[in-house]
């Protein structure tokens, strides 16, 4: 019988948190990914699209359980292990899923794993996503995924993260671990650093499905509903962000008309619905940025003003000189170039291998005539690994500058 | 007579439809639509997901709490609305009759009063 569609996102929608319960009561995860399995087998079997259980989140659980305790039993008969306490009366599994399902992804969260590792591992257990699925989101080889996850699974198998329900401190640990790989795992498919800068838009929603699960079970977070928006703001522009080879085309040259409006209006209600709560953060500073340029009819329509504003806003949560960059660029639009040239001096020293210092500084010289010194910038940038499309762009530059010194 | 039909949706499930489904549904509405037209004309009202739903509930006095998300926590959400004419309360249910579908549950409810001067666009 094959999988309907609609069985799968039953399953999809279940998934995380049936097996963060399993986990927690068999203490298992290869138990409770089989016993999973074996549960979505009888949903084929048993479930019709009128007639599915008013829970399957509970069904699922209950089945899976019942199919774990068995196997166990199976296996009782050749070893002398002790049954875990199966029986034990229930706990309410409602108010058990929002800390299991943490601690499922904490562990993915591995600090000896690399964040793509964390990445993967979370994809396959955690939604799971078929290693062949993950290996093509990173854009890897089958093969090679295969033995990342293997190794990154002993690893997490052997996690010594407590059961016990989390204290507040403990649990905005975990939390502040899991939204830094999921924002890392958006980041990977934004713009992947593996695959020669091509664009991974599967990463990118698989992320999106991750944080909307995190905001299903912890509502009151600001900066999970942040991120939550952020990426959608993001998503919406990606069919205009694609180019025919695969490579990122820049805000300024994409076809807005592509982009999918009812996405970005949506995230704009929810980040609105976040605000209210008075708590900013980083990742609703930075979906509040996406939505300004996402608002914009054109390059030329963008309320440059209110990104100067986001950006000053960010620089007080992330003082790093990449947000004083966009900063510097923000002002340079609004103010002219001689005043964004003034704050792009003092990141000259921390910014000197950054390739788009330079030709962020090339471009507000050539607006000011200095083609001399626009010269200059775009040298450097050239000899900073720039990817074919940025190659090209700096050389055209670097012949206008020519052009220009000549007159 | 004006009647409503009331569509409430399993989201979570219609989110995950594959685009040949998505499209096959969306026909279904402009199906609808254009047999509507034919007649008396329609209105209709397409929600955003119910995440986007804030609540506001009395309180004994002061100011209502608000409330993340949608009024009923059920498994179907409200997601959409259609205004329409029909003779009776038989016919109203002939003419919505082919809107059911899997993971979607319609209420047919009969309109006391409708009006509003609110311009659609912006």
């Amino acid at each position: 019988m094959s999988t309907q569609f609609w069985h799968k996102a039953l399953v999809a929608q279940a998934r995380a948190r049936v097996i963060a319960a399993l986990l927690r009561r068999f203490g298992d995860i290869d138990l409770a990914e089989d016993a999973f399995a074996e549960a979505c087998l009888r949903a084929v079997q048993t479930w019709t699209p009128t007639q599915t259980p008013e829970n399957p989140t509970a069904w699922l659980l209950t089945v899976s359980r019942n199919c774990a305790v068995d196997a166990l039993r199976k296996k009782r008969l050749m070893s002398d292990q002790e049954l875990p306490d199966v029986e034990a009366p229930d706990t309410d599994e409602t108010l058990l899923y929002r800390d299991n399902v943490l601690r499922l992804l904490f562990i993915c969260c591995h600090p000896d794993l690399t964040p793509q590792d964390q990445a993967a591992i979370a994809l396959r257990i955690v939604l799971g996503l078929s290693v062949p699925e993950i290996a093509r989101a990173f854009l890897v080889p089958a093969k090679t995924m295969e033995r990342r996850i293997g190794r990154a699974k002993i690893k997490i198998t052997q996690s010594e993260v407590p059961f016990d329900t989390p204290g507040l401190t403990e649990r905005s640990r975990r939390l502040n671990s899991v939204m830094l790989m999921i924002y890392l795992m958006f980041n990977e498919g934004w713009s992947a650093s593996a695959g020669d800068n091509q664009i991974s838009p599967r990463l990118c929603r698989e992320a999106l499905r991750l944080v909307a699960l995190l905001d299903e079970l912890f509502t009151a977070h600001a900066e999970i509903r942040g991120m939550r928006a952020l990426f959608m703001a993001n998503i919406a522009r990606l069919p205009a962000r694609i180019g025919a080879d695969q490579r990122p085309i820049s805000l300024d040259d994409q076809d807005r008309s592509l982009w999918d409006h009812a996405m970005i209006a949506e995230a704009d209600q929810l980040l609105q619905k976040t605000l209210r709560g008075g708590q900013a953060g980083p990742y609703q500073i930075k979906a509040a940025l996406a939505l300004t340029h996402a608002r914009a009819q054109g390059p030329e329509d963008t309320d440059w003003a209110e990104i100067e504003r986001l950006y000053q806003a960010l620089t007080l949560f992330e003082p790093t000189p990449v947000v004083a960059l966009n900063l510097a660029v923000a002002t340079g639009m609004r103010q002219g170039p001689a005043a964004g040239l003034v704050l792009l001096e003092p990141l000259a020293e921390p910014l000197r291998e950054y390739r788009w210092f330079h030709t962020t500084r090339a471009g507000m010289l050539m607006e000011l005539g200095r083609y001399d010194c626009a010269h200059g910038a775009l040298a450097v940038a050239l000899t900073l690994n720039p990817t074919q499309g940025e190659t090209a762009s700096i050389q055209g530059k670097l012949a206008e500058c020519d052009e220009r010194r000549k007159i | 007579m004006l009647y409503s039909m009331l569509i409430y949706a399993a989201e979570e499930v219609i989110d995950q439809y594959p685009e040949e489904e998505r499209e096959a549904l969306i026909q279904t509405h402009r199906d609808f639509q254009a047999s509507l037209s034919e007649r008396d004309g329609f209105v209709a009202v397409q929600l955003m997901p119910s995440a986007t739903a804030l609540t506001l509930k009395p309180t004994a006095k002061g100011p209502p709490i608000v409330v993340d998300g949608p009024y009923a926590e059920t498994k179907e959400k409200f997601v959409g609305i259609y205004l329409f004419k029909a003779d009776d309360l038989a016919a109203a249910q002939a003419t919505v009759s082919n809107m059911v579908h899997p993971f979607t549950v319609i209420e047919i409810r009969p309109i006391q009063w409708a009006g509003g001067d609110l311009d659609f666009e912006g």
